[in-house]
């Protein structure tokens, strides 16, 4: 009884170790760090990440049939948000004139002060004693005749003109590329700054979105409630908090149900082929604890897991099985101490360990950081699981096999077709994908494929959806200038405009907003100071003019509170600090366009490609301090970059195998025989991608590496056993072609178990990799035994039968 | 017998509320049929314009030609001699200032404005009218119809209720009034109203010689 339940309790055990492992992992949702450092695309993404995304900045979207509709909802839903103090520190809205007045006094003020002084000169002379009250009766005038009175409404708050002479006179505002409404007024967004968790951490901003998600379900119900269906209103949300608790969720989601899906398939398969439960349990607990130890290691290496990381755990089931398995059949075939098994087979497997877990650390000359990680997570697991089979799976699988003999199993393995059917094959099928490639659709890479893009995302829907009714049809992309200082920034983005420009003249822009103003510019705020204190100076003479003109206090309050935030930022000034924007509204506003952050500066342009994939545009317009955060180029960059990758890993790795083979075999016939099994198996991928939705793309490719490998092992596995049984293919197939054949089928688990993942990168390499290893597997355990025979046509080999089950 | 009464209550009340409806949407196609089969149409108006940042209130006069043949155009202007002049013909809006002998051309879909309600004509059918606007009630006392809506699309930015004023056995439009969100309001008072008059071409293209082009904020 104590035997029977023993296994059970020690499996618990190490599967409960491994899911607090799970559990005690914390997965990165930044994507940013995954992509190639070098590339001006993926540099503008992390800045923008880094500068501008702000953790707790949750965009809510709200979407009506008429304007009115929305506006009016915005206005209720930004008054209820501003209630809930736990949850929300700040919200923001589309600047309106109505806001502006009442909140704009300082941000008005400031892009004055910064400003030109030239600008600012003209300024005070329309203002000078004598001359002002030319100004007011103008303004009177034109209230008076206005067309519109909406025009007339913001002159009579607004009558000497600090407004419509704002940062942006005569040029295209830097806020126009960012817009919070859509120009048919249906579709508007809100910020909303959160607060109460860290919102660094995932799991706190899952909490957070949870508690948001309910007030914005409550509150919604609450409006449309008593409404026509034209007042009604749709809420939804985005933003870095939405990524951030999504990617998170997603990944915890994807690591669990890989693991839980490979571990229940393999032990399904184990089951089927062995029918013994008691290795198996053993077999299940060293699985989890090597999982539970490479978890360990590698939080303590990396800290954080990334979204592409998380596949590993699965692939690394898949491969430190086939060592169990290989033990326990020897363990079978050969009873003895487990010295004596670790004798037999360890080398094997250490070396088998070695050269796989080479063949994933190669992975690190690829140009994604992202794969490169993932490869070392998996050959580092590899090593791990070799020694903890080794050490502590070898005593009870040699333990149990002396109280089993190795008889009983089933021959399930299928035999070898004869000589003409295999040759006839091995010539079909290339010529197959070579007759695909000329008929079908040439396997490129996808074009537009973001790998690091979870499947199906909410906040990603309302993402796209934000961005095509706010920008339509006009996509701008931004650009990222930075610089140590403002100083230097103004520098930058003066170089940053000359090359834009250049860029649109040779056809390749056709939009450039420059965000120069908005930037703090301290020359300006020095040279200027002294024209502010003047006509800080006149403040009371024009208050009193304005209000003999005719002005209310109304009427007045946006001047005198531009005066009053002269007089503060010219205290600033003297205390030598540059100048921000104050007030919420002001300092907010800026933030959008110019941050500072750890010693540096950035400042956010924005451009329309014309082809936005086209990458002559970013080349013509980046340069170190300049970069553009474009995916459609990225994704040209990308698979520009791992074609050539492709080629760097394979091509020498390839001629450093067959020069190995050619040493290990001593034999042409071999060599050939393992060139062509490699052969076999790309034509069939090929013909595969040619001929199904499955597709080549920057991510999957790079598992022809991992492919190549595997194919590589397999055949040479088979072609030792062939030679050590002297052709004997039966003998073969029920000996190395079963183990071979477990291997390739859970490691295809492993893989295959990475479909269900969310992000599309790992999904795909999952989908490629499974369905490549199965090809091996069928090409190395069926095909090659009978090419074989044909080949060593003098050796006396015996042909292969199915006996019966034994 | 309770059942009874709580029935025909119920009726009543039922009743009424239909016949207020109707009453209203009655209104609104009274002042409508006046509207039909009008191509042309002059209008002279006061308008009186309160704003909260103004101590007083502005009034001025003034002159609208709407030509709804062919790609429609129109006029308008205020004070005499006039301060403004805009006109649209074709996709084109042009303001003129004569005081100043300045003029500027921009799109005509750039001029989302109160004003355009005016420009634009006023709608001849139902169908037209509920595409434009959402009815929101109506006042009647005696003749006069207070019929107030608020204008859909981009035009009801800042305005927070919209009303034609009708009056007369046939229902006639007497007056327009806007109510912003910041309290201010602005009303305009028809005058005389003539209807379907040879209107002429030069009307919608004054003479810009001697001005200069600028963009006015």
């Amino acid at each position: 009884m104590m035997k029977k339940v023993l296994p059970v309790v020690v499996v618990s055990l190490i599967g409960v170790l491994a899911i607090l492992a799970i559990m005690r992992v914390r997965f990165s949702p930044d994507v940013f760090e995954l992509l190639p450092e070098d590339l001006p695309e993926a540099r503008g993404m992390e800045q923008i990440n880094r500068f501008f995304s702000r953790d707790a900045q949750l965009i809510v979207t709200v979407q009506g049939e008429s304007s009115r509709a929305v506006e009016e909802a915005v206005v209720a839903l930004a008054a209820s948000l501003r209630e809930k103090k736990e949850l929300v520190a700040d919200l923001f809205q589309e600047l309106s004139f109505e806001r502006l007045v009442k909140e704009g006094g300082p941000l008005v003020a400031w892009a004055w002060f910064n400003g030109s002084s030239e600008r600012l000169n003209s300024l005070q002379e329309r203002l000078a004693a004598g001359r002002s009250r030319a100004v007011l009766e103008e303004s009177l005038s034109r209230i008076s005749d206005a067309f519109a009175a909406e025009n007339a409404l913001i002159l009579s708050y607004d009558p000497l003109g600090l407004v419509e002479g704002g940062p942006e006179a005569g040029g295209e505002d830097a806020l126009a590329a960012d817009p919070m409404r859509s120009p048919a007024g249906d579709f508007e967004i809100l910020y909303v700054e959160g607060k109460g968790v860290d919102f660094s951490n995932y799991r706190e901003v899952r909490h957070w979105l949870d508690e948001m998600r309910m007030e914005l379900k409550v509150w919604l119900q609450n409006w449309n409630g008593g409404r026509d269906k034209e007042a009604q209103v749709e809420v939804r949300w985005t933003g870095t908090p939405a990524f951030m608790a999504e990617i998170g969720s997603e990944m915890e989601q994807d690591m669990t149900v890989s693991v839980v899906l490979t571990v229940v398939l393999i032990s399904v398969l184990f089951f089927l082929l062995h029918r013994q439960l008691a290795p198996l349990s053993w077999l299940l607990a060293a699985m989890m604890g090597v999982l539970a130890v490479t978890l360990t290691i590698a939080e303590l290496a990396l800290g954080e897991l990334s979204v592409m990381s998380v596949g590993f755990a699965a692939i690394l089931m898949g491969l430190a099985v086939d060592y169990g398995i290989v033990l326990y059949r020897e363990a079978l075939v050969s009873p003895g101490s487990a010295r004596e098994l670790r004798r037999a087979v360890g080398p094997g497997i250490l070396w088998a360990a070695v050269t796989t877990a080479t063949v994933f650390l190669s992975l690190n000359l690829s140009s994604l950081p992202g794969l490169a990680e993932l490869g070392n997570l998996v050959a580092l697991g590899i090593l791990v699981g070799a020694v903890v089979m080794l050490f502590g799976f070898a005593p009870l699988a040699s333990a149990m096999a002396r109280r089993r003999s190795s008889g009983g199993f089933r021959d399930w393995v299928p035999p070898s077709p004869g000589n003409g059917i295999a040759v006839m094959m091995a010539v079909c099928v290339p010529l197959c994908a070579i007759g695909s490639l000329v008929f079908g659709k040439w396997p490129g890479l996808e074009s537009n494929f973001h790998p690091f893009r979870i499947k199906e995302s909410p906040a990603l829907v309302s993402w796209k959806e934000m961005r095509e009714h706010l920008h339509g049809e006009s996509k701008s992309t931004p650009a990222v200038i930075t610089a140590p200082d403002f100083e230097q920034l103004h520098v930058q983005l003066e170089a940053f405009g000359k090359r834009a420009s250049s860029a649109r003249d040779a056809g390749l822009l056709d939009r450039v907003i420059l965000p120069n103003s908005w930037v703090p510019h301290p020359g300006h705020q020095r040279r200027n100071a002294e024209i502010v204190r003047e006509l800080v100076a006149e403040q009371g003479r024009l208050l009193k003019e304005m209000d003999e003109a005719g002005f209310t206090d109304e009427g007045v309050s946006l001047t005198r509170s531009v005066m009053d935030s002269w007089e503060r930022y010219l205290g600033e000034s003297e205390e030598g600090k540059v100048v921000l924007p104050a007030g919420s509204m002001g300092k907010w506003t800026v933030a959008r366009i110019v941050q500072e952050q750890d010693g540096a500066v950035a400042a956010i342009a924005a451009l329309r490609p014309v082809t936005p994939g086209d990458r002559s545009w970013v080349e013509a317009v980046c340069d170190e301090r300049s970069n553009v955060a474009n995916l459609a180029s990225l994704g040209t960059a990308l698979n520009e970059r791992i074609r050539e990758d492709v080629w760097r890993i394979f091509l020498p790795m390839m001629a450093l195998l067959v020069l190995a083979l050619a040493l290990i075999y001593r034999s042409w016939k071999d060599l050939v025989l393992t060139l062509l099994t490699l052969l076999f198996g790309g034509a069939t991928l090929v013909i595969v991608t040619v001929w199904t939705p499955l597709s080549w793309n920057s991510f999957n490719l790079c598992g022809v590496p991992l492919l190549f490998g595997t194919g590589l092992d397999f055949s040479i596995h088979m072609l030792f056993a062939l030679r050590r049984s002297g052709g004997n293919l039966g003998e073969v197939r029920r000996g190395m072609g079963k183990a071979v054949t477990f291997c390739g089928l859970s490691s295809a688990i492993g893989f295959g178990s990475l479909a269900t993942a969310s992000a599309h990168g790992l999904s795909s390499l999952g989908l490629v990799c499974a369905a490549g290893i199965l090809v091996n597997t069928f090409v190395a355990v069926v095909l090659l035994p009978s090419w074989y025979r044909a080949l060593h046509s003098g050796m006396k080999s015996e042909p292969d039968s199915v006996s019966p089950v034994t | 017998m309770y059942l009874v009464t709580v029935n025909v209550l119920f009726i009543g009340v039922l009743s009424v509320g239909l016949l207020r409806a109707d009453t209203g949407e009655a209104a609104v196609k009274q002042w409508l049929a006046t509207n039909r089969g009008v191509d042309t149409l002059k209008v002279e108006f006061t308008q009186t314009r309160k704003l909260t940042s103004l101590k007083s209130v502005i009034r001025q006069r003034g002159f609208l030609w709407v030509d709804r043949r062919g790609e429609g155009s129109f006029r308008w202007q205020t004070g005499d001699p006039p301060g403004t002049i805009v006109t649209r013909k074709g996709g084109q809006l042009l303001i003129v200032r004569p005081r100043s002998r300045q003029y500027e051309r921009r799109p005509a879909g750039e001029s989302g404005s109160s004003m355009a309600i005016l420009a634009e004509g006023f709608p001849r059918s139902w169908e037209e009218f509920q595409r434009k606007y959402h009815l929101v009630g109506v006042k009647s006392r005696g003749e006069v119809h207070r019929i107030n809506v608020q204008p859909r699309g981009q035009l009801d930015r800042g305005i927070q209720l919209l009303t034609f004023v009708t009056g007369g056995a046939r229902g006639v439009l007497q007056a327009l009034e806007v109510k912003f969100r910041d309290g201010s309001s602005q009303q305009i008072v028809f005058d005389k109203v003539e209807r379907r008059l040879p209107l002429s071409a030069e009307l919608f293209s004054p003479d810009l010689s001697g001005y200069q082009a600028t963009k006015f904020k």
